[in-house]
């Protein structure tokens, strides 16, 4: 790989980082003050048990501001871009399941900013997300791997 | 790998105690487990078929217990809006419009949307309607059967 190409490299990856960790804060903070609504939301998906619809309410806003805030900042990338993979995997699932099984329901992803309902699209939006997250946390693994090898040349050599 | 779980797993639980945290200090905090909702008793229903009848008659009152956004975008046609959420605002109009033998549907959307449950009691136990009764599901259910509908803010 010439230089050029590491250096688009880079800022494709520079650009996604900001991208997904900007998402996250931002859905994660719009739901933070008013987790009673969110609590709604998440129960009409009828996925998880009610005992623990107000935990989920509660922490999942926070822990998306969490992520988004330190994959923007860019360090501990392989861990939110890890927790940003899984947790898409997760909506997706919620997401597909409700529009399969017919439900008519609003998606609740960014709060009440987002007015109607969900549809096909919110899905497309959220299987873009996914993807661009996943390829975050393989080129850190990847990065975080090689740099794991040279650490150990150079020990070798010494 | 094992550093990225690693990382991952303290991102979370670094979350989710600032979220409890928070919740705790939250004017708006909500308790840790829900509790259980109130569930609509039989009596308490429409079916959809009689509230038609009574749309036909223009006997009953139609009230829509949804937030002032949603009826503008969409409501049955000649119904009013009566946001559960902003009661105390909305119900002096109301009342002067309702006496306490008035025939009264309560609706939402959502087979979940318990908004028209809340207005039904706050109708019974605030202002003493006693013939209030719920459309469950009332906005999708009216809409898909292809009845009269409306758009535009509460006048």
């Amino acid at each position: 790989m010439n230089a050029r190409q590491q250096m688009f490299g880079r800022l494709v990856k520079f650009l996604a980082r900001l991208l997904v960790g900007g998402i996250f804060v931002y859905a994660g903070v719009v739901k933070i003050f008013d987790p009673a609504q969110f609590a709604e939301d998440v129960a009409n998906y009828r996925l998880l048990p009610s005992v623990l619809v107000n935990f989920m309410a509660i922490t999942l806003p926070w822990v998306e501001t969490v992520v988004g805030i330190v994959m923007v900042m860019g360090f501990w990338l392989p861990g939110s871009a890890l927790v940003i993979t899984g947790l898409m995997g997760v909506f997706l699932v919620a997401i597909g399941q409700a529009l399969v099984r017919g439900l008519d329901i609003q998606c609740g992803c960014f709060g009440t900013i987002e007015a109607g309902k969900m549809d096909a699209m919110t899905l497309a939006r959220d299987v873009g997300l996914f993807i661009l997250a996943a390829w975050l946390y393989l080129r850190a693994s990847v990065a975080e791997g090689n740099r794991g090898k040279k650490n150990e040349s150079a020990k070798r050599g010494n | 790998m094992r550093r990225a779980l690693l990382q991952a797993v303290i991102l979370m639980l670094a979350g989710a105690a600032i979220g409890l945290l928070v919740n705790a200090f939250l004017q708006k905090g909500i308790p840790l487990i829900r509790p259980p909702k109130p569930q609509l008793r039989d009596q308490d229903r429409i079916p959809l078929a009689e509230a038609k009848e009574l749309w036909d008659l223009g006997t009953a009152f139609f009230l829509d217990a949804r937030a002032p956004a949603d009826y503008a975008a969409g409501h049955i046609a000649l119904s009013h809006n009566l946001p559960v959420e902003q009661f105390d605002q909305y119900f002096p109009k109301m009342a002067a419009m309702l006496s306490p033998d008035s025939e009264i549907v309560v609706y939402c959307d959502g087979e979940q949307c318990d908004l028209s449950h809340s207005l039904m009691t706050l109708l019974r136990e605030r202002g003493g309607y006693n013939h209030v009764r719920v459309l469950a599901n009332g906005w999708t259910l009216w809409r898909n059967a292809g009845f009269p509908t409306e758009s535009g803010a509460e006048p």
